[in-house]
């Protein structure tokens, strides 16, 4: 079975809206004017780096802490407790009781969001046992593996199919068969229409996985948008290029080019950096005169040269 | 979402499923119990014949030596049995097997001697030399030729008449020792409650699940819940570890209950209620304020301090109910909770003084509950090292326009 049902009962599609935040700890500076927007249908990460504030503004969102100043919204009106049941969050680390069996802790958890106790049992028994712990429901959560301890979290955060799944740090510390069990969790999620933000510090483990980012740093948003067209709009050009020269030269070929900028070099080829005005079949040319060209493409930026460009850091 | 259980409701519900189900909350319980029943009945079964009564056997002297023993030792409240043996060796022989406490054994018109098996108590030696001078005193006048009518009216008490001056300063009419325990039982159920409330909201703290609770709950509704269902659990722990204790007790008749112990331990009862009220929310809001969870007992330490503060004050004003001292002590709120009851059971509060020392407490219960419940969510989600109250006091504070 899937966890998420489809269709949204005709109403306007979820867009959670965080307007202008801004927290301070004392002296220091958590989010400063944070404002983004969150829709719901599509995979959204919140990016970067810790201690970015990232956590803080899940926070917000979730009422554990208030803001100094701004306001979040959901379809259009300010985020209240009621729309907060409706609501899934997957704390960083734990957010379990570590004596209490799995299967006690969802139902739990479901009726804390609305639900009467038969449906919360029904939906946690569904639930474990898609997510393959239902032999572990009379354990006690400190009794489980850590993969299987964040898989009774994310059942904690999906329990009352929630309308909207926010997920902090997800992917900490998980193997990779568990992070692809995640992100096929949180896509299907999408694609029945709910709205599903997850953060992380690892900005290129997630690549693939989002389809939208936000990606903040000391508090603000610095990029925001569709994957593809922040790719796009990056003046950032490189090459990917492997030549085998007949001379040992190696890459004294692409010194020669004006314009033309070495990243890195290896024995499976180097990329090359193109100012704007450098054409790409022009290399091309200049690679297939120094020798044979085993490897050649443009390669789009990663989320992480994107970053540093954005905050401008070498 | 009508018919929908309250958040407090639902946490509180947690709290006692999984105090019903921890081990350790069993066996504590079944320890109290145990603890309880042999309270009452090991000095039954340990403390000889498990009645009052003193037995004095006597050997020789007049005639009427025994009955004047008895009366002598109803003079000074003892329950005397004296009865006649045959020798001083057979004297000796029954207080050596214990069936009786003491034996008299008069050699001459002067000299006794009074055989024991340890010591002699005061009441009882006090009653055996004035049955022996009562006996012999009889026997004088007998001998002087006084008809035994007039001997009886002679060596009887008289009449006496009783005028009290100050009524109000009449001996009180319940008990030191139920007043004692009454303080104790509520010192030990006040702090293992109070630790639980604390430990608990230490624990969601530490394990992050208050974060995932904050999102649906309140944080007052998370401070209410778990306070009330854990106050629960104790009340019913207490109830459990009394009641057998209560019904062994008058069962087996091992213990004369002076007739202050049943609203004694009532009050202690509504005591309990007012005094968690009053500091589960105080060990909730320092709960929250701890970095790990084994600093709770640190944290807590002032809240142990007063209890223990209203412990001694209770002991002490179990004995002088009526000092000014203890009057004061009991109006006092953080200590009314353990003083205020061994008043009561010292039989020297009225209905009056105590509904006003119930009122001010509950008011105060109110006040820390409010006060607790801002402590508490400013400390709950400031996770990593512990905390001050007074940062989490100031980040509590309400928000500037």
């Amino acid at each position: 079975m899937g966890a998420f049902s489809e269709g949204d009962d005709g109403k306007p599609p979820g867009v959670l809206e965080i307007d202008r935040l801004s927290k301070r700890y004392g002296e220091r500076v958590a989010l400063r004017d944070l404002t983004l927007s969150v829709p719901a249908g599509q995979v959204v990460g919140l990016l970067g780096p810790n201690g970015s504030g990232k956590t803080t503004a899940m926070r917000i969102v979730f009422g554990v802490i208030d803001a100094d100043s701004g306001e979040v919204r959901y379809r259009g009106a300010p985020i209240d407790a009621d729309v907060r049941r409706r609501f899934g969050y997957m704390p960083e680390e734990r957010g379990l009781y570590p004596d209490m069996r799995v299967h006690d802790q969802l139902v739990y958890f479901a009726r804390l969001s609305g639900l009467d106790r038969v449906t919360a049992a029904r939906r946690a028994d569904a639930l474990l046992e898609r997510l393959g712990i239902a032999d572990r429901s009379r354990d006690e959560v400190q009794k489980l593996s850590l993969g299987n301890q964040q898989r009774a979290q994310l059942a904690a955060a999906l329990v009352h199919e929630p309308e909207a799944l926010v997920l902090d740090e997800p992917f900490s510390g998980l193997d990779p068969l568990a992070v692809a069990g995640l992100s096929e969790i949180a896509e299907e999620a999408a694609r029945a229409g709910r709205l599903v933000l997850f953060s992380s510090h690892q900005l290129d483990l997630v690549e693939g996985l989002c389809e939208s980012v936000a990606v903040i740093d000391r508090g603000s948003l610095v990029m925001e948008g569709r994957v593809d067209d922040l790719k796009a709009a990056s003046p950032r050009r490189e090459l990917r290029v492997a030549v085998r020269t007949g001379n040992g030269d190696g890459d004294g070929w692409a010194r020669g080019i004006s314009g033309v900028r070495i990243v890195s070099a290896g024995a499976d080829g180097m990329r090359l950096s193109l100012d704007p005005e450098v054409e790409p079949l022009a290399v091309l040319d200049a690679a297939r005169r120094a020798g044979e060209v085993r490897d050649f493409g443009l390669e789009l930026p990663s989320l992480t040269e994107l970053f540093m460009d954005a905050v401008e850091r070498p | 979402m009508s018919g929908r259980r309250s958040g407090a409701g639902l946490v509180a519900e947690r709290e006692i499923r999984e105090y019903a189900r921890s081990r350790s909350f069993r066996i504590t319980t079944i320890i109290l119990l145990i603890a309880s029943v042999a309270a009452v009945t090991l000095p039954a079964v340990f403390g000889g014949d498990g009645s009052d009564t003193t037995d004095v056997a006597v050997a020789g002297g007049p005639p009427g030596l025994t009955d004047a023993i008895a009366a002598a030792g109803t003079g000074v409240g003892l329950e005397l049995r004296a009865r006649g043996i045959g020798s001083p060796g057979a004297a000796e022989a029954a207080v050596a097997d214990e069936s009786v406490d003491a034996a008299v054994v008069v050699s001459g018109e002067s000299a006794a001697r009074v055989v024991v098996r340890s010591e002699l108590p005061d009441d009882l030696g006090a009653a055996i030399s004035q049955g022996l001078s009562l006996a012999r005193v009889r026997a004088a006048l007998g001998g002087a030729g006084v008809t035994p009518a007039r001997v009886d009216e002679l060596t009887s008490p008289p009449a006496v008449d009783v005028s009290v001056i100050d009524p109000d300063r009449s001996p009180p009419s319940g008990d030191t020792g139920i007043g004692v325990l009454v303080a104790v039982v509520l010192y030990v159920a006040l702090l293992l409650a109070g630790t639980m409330v604390a430990s608990g909201v230490a624990e969601e703290k530490t394990s992050r699940v208050s974060e995932v609770l904050l999102a649906s709950l309140r944080p007052i509704d998370l401070l209410v819940g778990k306070v009330a269902g854990i106050g629960l659990m104790s009340l019913a722990q207490l109830l459990v570890a009394a009641a057998p204790a209560l019904i062994a007790a008058l069962a087996i008749g091992a213990v004369d209950l002076p007739d202050a112990t049943a609203s004694a331990l009532g009050w202690g009862l509504v005591w309990f209620v007012a005094g968690y009220a009053l500091y589960a929310a105080a060990y909730g809001a320092l709960g929250a304020l701890v970095g790990r969870q084994q600093e709770v007992g640190q944290v807590t330490a002032p809240l142990a301090m007063l209890l223990l503060a209203g412990y001694l004050a209770g002991a002490y004003a179990a004995s002088e109910p009526d000092a000014t001292l203890a009057a004061t002590l009991s109006f006092l709120p953080p200590l009314s909770p353990l003083v205020m009851p061994a008043r009561i059971a010292a039989g020297a509060v009225g209905p009056g003084e105590i509904v006003l020392a119930l009122a001010l407490t509950l008011a105060s219960a109110a006040a820390i509950l409010a006060l607790g419940a801002r402590i508490y969510r400013a400390g709950i989600v400031q996770t990593g090292a512990r905390i001050s109250l007074r940062t989490a006091l100031r980040g509590a504070s309400p928000r500037g326009a």
